[in-house]
């Protein structure tokens, strides 16, 4: 069932959030914060908690693999969606129903098994991996601490 | 020859493994269940390799590159999707053939790309709708997604196409008599055959058009 937003708030192109994890819920946050219109899916209904008393968005509980719950989300108006469920071949297989079904290319998809990166369907899909994500955050750090001890040794 | 992968599925995976053997159509199988590995193994004295479905290093494992036919046999629909994209996308399997257990997914799964989608609960929709249009003495096959349909139709005595030559018969709509069963004889059709009581006519046509054609075989 929808979640009526409690505020006023920017009607224009939808945000559509796919499984409000960690990651899933913090992005719903962010984008309702700036006035953007936020609706998150999640088949568990306590999910919702993790968006907070004061989110601004929408909130539908259900299986996000079925038709009518993507409908019922307003997926044809979505101007991004935002699939963050925790398991990959959900992931993908969402990815590829939203692509062919309602021809959205706009679509960030989690998929952490890099095997199945290119199972998508189409090349403009942006995807998050955590792992990939992880390491390029240590090779700044370890790079920002190889620079710092050349600097020292510089100095010497 | 085909060679194919059969994965998941337990009694009708060992049900599709032992018409494959006795069809002597090469074929590996792939569990991640260890107790149904066992069993599908015992059963047909075979290898089964018991490994996670869904990763690719399964298959790149069993070195299934360019096989023909994958058959894709998980309880899970999603599962079933990602195996059939693992191996055609990556091991360039050919055709790939899958159960889905919700009716709604079979649609969907061709329009991702899945070339046969079953699910038994459709066919059962599909065959009792069938069976409840169309007179009980008509069958029907689909192919190529529903597109093409052959049609079973048993020629009875009051239809006015009883008797006549086929060549006097204008259908409505495009059709093709493929074959005649007459028992105990099968009659290849030409222009000059005439259609005999009890006939049993396997007629080809577009699905859009098969309402007309039995409508007007039916006529009385």
């Amino acid at each position: 069932m929808a979640k009526p937003a409690k505020k006023k708030m920017n009607r224009g192109h939808l945000h559509l959030i796919i499984g409000a994890s960690r990651l899933g819920s913090r992005i719903a946050i962010k984008h309702a914060k700036e006035g953007k219109y936020v609706t998150v899916i999640d088949k568990d209904k306590k999910a919702a908690n993790k968006l907070g008393e004061d989110f601004l968005g929408s909130f539908v509980c259900g299986d996000a693999t079925k038709i009518s719950t993507l409908l019922e989300a307003n997926v044809k108006s979505a101007q991004e969606v935002v699939i963050v469920t925790d398991d990959d071949d959900v992931n993908i297989f969402l990815a590829n129903l939203i692509y062919v079904k309602f021809d959205k290319t706009n679509i960030v998809v989690r998929i952490d098994d890099e095997t199945k990166h290119d199972l998508l369907l189409h090349y403009e899909m942006q995807i998050i991996n955590p792992f990939i994500s992880s390491l390029n955050d240590y090779i700044i750090i370890d790079h920002a601490r190889t620079e710092e001890k050349e600097d020292k040794g510089d100095k010497k | 020859m085909i060679h194919a992968i059969i994965v998941g599925g337990d009694r009708n995976a060992n049900f599709i493994v032992k018409a494959f053997a006795k069809n002597h159509i090469p074929f590996v199988v792939v569990n991640e269940d260890p107790e149904v590995a066992k069993y599908l193994s015992q059963e047909n004295h075979i290898d089964v390799f018991c490994s996670a479905t869904n990763k690719l290093h399964t298959y790149q494992e069993l070195d299934v590159k360019n096989y023909d036919l994958v058959v894709a046999l998980e309880q899970d629909d999603i599962k079933n999707y990602i195996i059939v994209s693992l191996l055609k996308k990556h091991c360039k399997v050919k055709k790939a053939i899958c159960t889905v257990n919700d009716p709604d997914n079979v649609s969907i799964f061709r329009d991702l790309g899945v070339d046969t989608p079953i699910s038994s609960s459709y066919l059962l929709a599909q065959r009792i709708m069938n069976d409840s249009d169309i007179a009980s003495v008509m069958k029907t096959l689909s192919l190529e997604n529903d597109n093409i349909v052959i049609t079973e139709v048993t020629i009875q005595k009051e239809y006015l196409v009883a008797g006549k030559q086929i060549k006097d018969i204008a259908f409505p709509e495009p059709a093709n008599i493929s074959c005649i069963y007459r028992s105990p004889n099968v009659i290849i059709p030409r222009g000059d055959t005439v259609l005999m009581v009890g006939d049993n006519l396997i007629i080809c046509s577009t699905a859009k058009s098969q309402k007309a054609i039995i409508d007007f075989i039916k006529a009385e």
